[in-house]
């Protein structure tokens, strides 16, 4: 049987990475590198066979003409970033090997489970994937599955339908027959505005939803999750902050379990995510 | 559906070095070049606002506001400092609001 490990939920601010290699860097970087390195070590620790990346494209490989809700990459190598994020984030071009025969499985597991995942056999990866992989695997060196989402492009689908989906990924994972170790690595956001009035501000977006978010992670509460994370009442606590949604798949892929590490870091950032789920030495947890 | 093309041609003028130097050397002409080849056409107001690359009027209409600042920063880049582009750029975002960006 197949085992899930290990789940991580981090952010994929773009302009971290770039930050980070900077000689002067703002206060509270320090404390946002010292929570990746827990983060990436915690991946190690589990030593996963592959790894489910789930992110939401930011209008790269998604567009709306034809706008998919929910994709599965399925290749055995990954390209990752575009150009326009080489030009505005300097990210580095990177390639990522893929699971070819994982990403058939689960997109055929989940169409049995009532899933439609549409898939690409051209899949580039934006940040949202390549940034928490240049955080917790810089390596690069496990394959992983992609999993792109719409958090972008309204309308998107329902809060509790994220989390759905990602009850039928854990379903598949607990049916696959080989002993494969599986992780799983989540990107999102907390509260954030991009383009509009309050993009780029060292400070917490909107702190009230930060701390319900986590609250409804810690807690499991998928309902009130739900009632609250629609596009009209996320709107206000940033235009961006859509890209909770991808947590809330995280939330179904738990299936109950609760988190090891739940957190909005306040560290002169809007709030940064972190978020892990594990499998202890007696198999308990996930 | 012409708020869809206008996402459609910050998009094209984002993701490719060609088109978004094309753009910048002579912006009434990209425009009037590209819109020939979509089977859509803008309004006259958004081919105004992209012939001045003016984001202020392009994010009161709706244009999706991730790409309209990912765009904004390519084609402004080597003429505004960035600092300057980012205030001028909240400002006129402020006046307009939060603007329906649904396609």
């Amino acid at each position: 049987m197949a085992q899930l490990v290990t789940m991580l939920g981090i952010t994929h601010n773009p302009f971290m990475p770039k930050l980070f290699k900077q000689a002067q860097q703002p206060p509270g970087a320090a404390k946002v590198q010292e929570r990746i390195a827990m983060m990436r070590a915690r991946l190690a620790h589990h030593k996963p066979d592959v790894l489910i990346t789930i992110g939401n494209d930011h209008l790269h490989q998604f567009f709306m003409d034809n706008m998919p809700a929910f994709m599965i990459g399925k290749m055995d190598r990954f390209h990752g970033t575009f150009y326009d994020e080489v030009r505005e984030f300097g990210l580095p071009e990177c390639d990522l090997p893929g699971d070819l025969e994982f990403c058939n499985r689960l997109l055929e597991g989940a169409f049995e489970r009532g899933v439609d995942f549409a898939y690409s056999s051209e899949l580039t990866v934006d940040h949202s994937i390549v940034v928490p992989m240049l955080f917790v695997r810089p390596e690069m060196d496990i394959p992983i599955v992609p999993i792109l989402t719409n958090c972008i492009a309204p309308p998107l689908p329902t809060a509790r339908r994220f989390y759905e989906v990602g009850r039928a990924i854990r379903s598949v994972i607990d049916s696959l027959p080989d002993g494969k170790r599986v992780g799983v690595l989540v990107s999102g956001h907390l509260s954030l505005e991009v383009g509009g009035p309050r993009q780029f501000e060292r400070r917490l977006t909107d702190p009230d939803f930060d701390a319900r978010a986590v609250g409804w992670i810690t807690t499991g509460d998928i309902d009130a999750a739900a009632r609250d994370c629609t596009f009209e009442k996320m709107l206000p606590s940033g235009n961006m902050t859509l890209g909770f949604l991808n947590f809330l798949m995280a939330m179904g892929v738990a299936s109950g379990a609760s988190p090891t590490h739940a957190e909005g870091l306040d560290a002169g950032f809007p709030a940064v995510p972190f978020f892990a789920w594990e499998r202890n030495e007696e198999g308990a947890g996930l | 559906m012409s708020r869809y093309l206008v996402d459609k041609f910050m998009h094209v003028v984002n993701m490719n070095e060609a088109a978004e130097e094309a753009y910048v050397e002579n912006p009434p002409g990209f425009v009037a070049r590209w819109e020939k080849g979509e089977r859509l056409d803008f309004t006259a107001e958004e081919r105004r606002a992209l012939e001045r690359r003016d984001y202020g009027s392009l994010y009161a209409m709706g244009a999706h506001p991730f790409l309209l600042w990912s765009f904004t920063e390519a084609v402004w880049r080597h003429e505004m400092d960035r600092e300057e582009l980012v205030k001028d750029y909240k400002a006129k975002a402020a006046a307009a609001g939060y603007p329906d960006f649904e396609t």
